[in-house]
């Protein structure tokens, strides 16, 4: 039967070729619109760490200002004065701590005459790689007892690896870092990106992997050029950069694992142990004192899902909808004109019930062409979106999630735009349309 | 005598589609306002002056790999070179660039003891060059002298220091007296004003600070720096170019790079608020082309539908202008139901994100503008179907029977 109403379908398309491609068109922008955004929204507020949300923390203490209160996120620094990262670190309570911050390192080959130019580079300690699955081509983490050296060991990304080494094993290489020779132990793939980079929110949620890692600890031994954010609010002076280490300014990251409930309680009591001692020399004089984020948490925190992003989804489901509407307006016209014809078809013996799926039928046509097209123009929506903002090469891309929503968003158009104008034709007198012939 | 109450029978017995169309348009009207209001403010945002003379600026960054360089001759050096260049009107070396989304901020203090009344403001520091350099308005008070500009190392900083701040944070500190000779606190650093600039934009555009700045003639001495050149229009590029390959070749171990100029710094700050004005101007756009279409349709349609009725009412003596006017005072009535709903939905959307998002509410006037605008379109889109309607013939009336 569904190919008699197929063929009648084509046909009754065919015959008014401009009013079919309106409905299409206007099913296909709708559509178009709402898949770019759709996709860009499923992306932005993804959480790349969703598998481990319950076992990582975000560390947040707050030794800020006692006068007034952290002036943003959720009134509590989103990171550590050197202090109270050193003391993280070195409690070593839980299963994996990560310290760490963003710098911009001058990178060259030993032997390269290019000029130098300074790279993206973050300064963490070794668990940062396993925390947060890290990839590699070659090698892997340096050991722990690099990060206590701190040792010169550094690993590289994929790309800086394919320029000072044309992509072949680097491992054991030497890298001149800041005008000091570093050794390769590891090489992160390409494929590797966190998205948004949940572990550093401070900056761009969305920009690029960086391009080379070091030991945290080298952060103790010299100023190296800050990335990230640096904020403060004590007078007291800083003339060198051990002030500055002793100092109240906030610079560092820092992450933990606890993998079970034991440890969680054993980790919120060093916390309170250590700020009641802290407490003891002056600071730590806000409440509440830490608090510990899941990755969902610190994502919610940071607003990495906009005002703009919110407000653009909505507008495009409104956007959906008028189109669809529009095409359920031209629906009805074209359905309605065509009314003497279903009235002679009732006369001969068709039922309601064949009516309305026959029409169906053709709405279905009409909505899944649209969803198609609507696909290839996503496609270009999604390029348009790329172009608008600088950074979102990760962010506007055509997935899976866009496919599946196209095909729920052709069924929905379909029965949206399709139901009523064939409810209506099914049940029109047939009578009043076969007098008039 | 419009005819409007039977036009309202008449799209009440056959309330399907008029129904229909009232929904797409009313829905029409409260997206489009909503985001013509949104793309007016982004363009104030992007619009608001700098302060700064922005044409044929640029900044260059530089950074000293060796340890004991020292960043006061080495600046000294550079500027003597760039200021010695063929267009240049005046550099600086600064702290942080305007507008640039990254740079330091800090509060002033009228009383360093009165921790809670604080001014928040953004720190740029430069030398005696940077008000020409940047092209700023002094309106008060003078300039730097060079004797006190100084160059200072961590370990020894001034305690003491001119500062030049913009009319925005002196009014707020001094709302009653001139600011000029007063002195204010940052911290531990005692600062004298010595003049008052019309206006200078921090780096962050989107804090609530945005036109609060302080300019101290105090350099820390880092191993990084930027510079920031104004050179004659139309030679900014060539210059900038030029300038870069200059000093890299007096010293190739240092990084001198990242150049950018003043019009590029600009656009990747407001990348997001670009974005929005151009996404939101292609859905209003779309929107419109999509009703037109739609009204078009419908037209059609209903004239189609009536060709009968309408040969009938020629026949009794009704002009083309009467048909004409029935169908334009219908697309007219339904306009005028989908303003109505649609404000409201817009008013709806409005109140509930400045609840929640803290947003303006909509200004009535961009409601109206789109209601006007839409009724044009409407009547546009219905013309040309209604002018076929006017040409059926009283014929028709009689032909069919």
């Amino acid at each position: 039967m569904w190919k008699y109403y197929l063929r009648l379908s084509l046909y009754s398309l065919r015959k008014t070729p401009a009013l079919s491609l309106l409905m299409v068109l206007a099913i296909a922008t709708g559509i178009a619109a709402n898949l770019t955004i759709l996709t860009m929204h499923s992306v932005v507020s993804s959480n790349p760490l969703e598998h481990k949300n319950e076992r990582l923390f975000a560390v947040q203490l707050n030794a800020w200002d006692p006068d007034r209160e952290y002036f943003a996120l959720n009134a509590i620094p989103p990171q550590l004065t050197y202090q109270d990262a050193k003391a993280l670190y070195d409690a070593n309570v839980a299963d994996e701590v990560v310290v760490m911050r963003k710098a911009g390192v001058t990178i060259q080959h030993p032997e390269s005459t290019e000029l130098p130019s300074a790279y993206a580079t973050r300064m963490t300690t070794r668990d940062f790689f396993s925390m947060f699955n890290v990839q590699f081509i070659f090698g892997g983490p340096w050991s722990k007892n690099a990060d206590e050296g701190p040792e010169n060991v550094v690993v590289i990304s994929e790309g800086l690896n394919n320029k000072f080494f044309k992509g072949a094993n680097s491992l054991g290489q030497a890298i001149m870092l800041d005008g000091e020779i570093f050794t390769v132990t590891g090489v992160v793939s390409e494929r590797w990106q966190l998205v948004p980079n949940v572990y550093d929110l401070n900056n761009r949620p969305f920009e690029a992997a960086p391009d080379a890692y070091l030991p945290f600890f080298f952060s103790a031994a010299k100023p190296y050029q800050s990335w990230g954010n640096t904020q403060g609010w004590s007078d007291k002076e800083i003339k060198t950069h051990v002030d500055f280490l002793q100092g109240e300014d906030v610079w560092i990251q820092a992450w933990v694992s606890l993998n079970s409930d034991e440890k969680r309680q054993e980790f919120t009591q060093f916390l309170e142990s250590y700020i009641s001692t802290q407490k003891e020399q002056g600071r730590f004089k806000r409440s509440p004192g830490y608090q510990l984020n899941t990755p969902q948490e610190w994502l919610n925190i940071n607003n990495v899902v906009s005002k703009d992003d919110k407000q653009l989804l909505m507008i495009s489901f409104v956007f959906l909808m008028i189109c669809l509407v529009n095409s359920t307006v031209l629906m009805l016209a074209k359905f309605l004109r065509k009314a003497p014809e279903a009235g002679i078809r009732r006369a001969l013996g068709a039922t309601r019930h064949s009516i309305f799926f026959q029409h169906l039928t053709e709405a279905f046509i009409v909505g899944a062409a649209g969803a198609l097209l609507g696909l290839l123009l996503s496609l270009g929506g999604l390029a348009a979106v790329r172009t608008l903002y600088s950074n979102y090469e990760n962010v506007a891309v055509f997935n899976g999630f866009t496919v599946a929503a196209a095909i729920l968003l052709a069924l929905v158009a379909t029965l949206f735009s399709g139901f009523l104008p064939a409810w209506r034709i099914s049940h029109a007198v047939p009578a009043q349309y076969l007098k008039t012939r | 005598m419009l005819d409007v109450m039977p036009i309202i029978k008449s799209l009440w017995r056959n309330k399907t589609g008029p129904l229909l169309i009232v929904i797409q348009l009313s829905l029409t009207i409260a997206v489009v306002s909503t985001a013509l209001f949104v793309v007016s403010e982004r363009i104030a945002k992007i619009e608001r002056p700098s302060g700064m003379i922005e044409a044929g600026m640029f900044k260059i960054w530089m950074r000293e790999n060796s340890p004991d360089a020292d960043m006061e001759q080495i600046a000294k050096r550079d500027m003597d070179i760039i200021r010695a260049t063929q267009g240049v009107i005046d550099a600086t070396p600064i702290s942080s660039i305007p507008v640039s989304g990254g740079g330091s901020s800090t509060s002033l203090y009228k009383n360093p003891e009165d921790k809670l009344t604080d001014f928040p403001t953004a720190i740029y520091e430069m030398t005696e060059h940077g008000l020409p350099a940047l092209g700023l308005a002094l309106i008060e008070g003078r300039n730097f002298n060079t004797n006190e500009v100084i160059f200072f190392g961590r370990e020894n900083a001034p305690k003491h220091t001119a500062a030049i701040i913009t009319k925005d944070i002196a009014d707020k500190m001094f709302p009653d007296e001139s600011a000029v000779g007063k002195t204010v606190y940052m911290g531990g650093l005692q600062l004298t004003i010595v003049g008052i600039i019309e206006r200078l934009m921090g780096p962050w555009p989107d804090s609530e600070y945005a036109t609060s700045a302080t300019i101290l003639p105090v350099i820390v001495k880092d191993d990084a720096i930027n510079y920031l050149v104004r050179t004659e229009s139309g030679q900014r590029d060539a210059i900038m170019h030029s300038l870069l390959e200059k000093l890299r070749s007096i010293d190739s171990t240092r990084l001198v790079g990242d150049e950018k100029s003043m019009e590029k710094i600009k656009r990747e700050s407001y990348a997001g608020d670009y974005a929005m004005i151009k996404i939101l101007s292609f859905v209003i756009f779309v929107l419109i082309f999509v009703n037109a279409l739609g009204i078009f349709g419908l037209t059609t349609f209903w004239v189609n539908q009536r060709r009968k009725q309408i040969g009938i009412r020629r026949a009794l003596g009704s002009t083309k202008a009467e048909v004409m006017r029935y169908f334009m005072v219908e697309n007219i009535v339904l306009v005028v139901f989908s303003a109505v709903v649609g404000t409201i939905i817009a008013y709806l959307n409005s109140s509930y994100m400045a609840r929640t998002h803290s947003m303006e509410i909509l200004p009535v006037t961009y409601v109206l503008i789109t209601i006007l605008f839409l009724l044009l379109v409407t009547i546009m889109a219905a013309y040309s179907p209604i002018r076929k309607a006017t040409q059926i013939s009283p014929v028709e009336a009689v032909s069919n029977l």
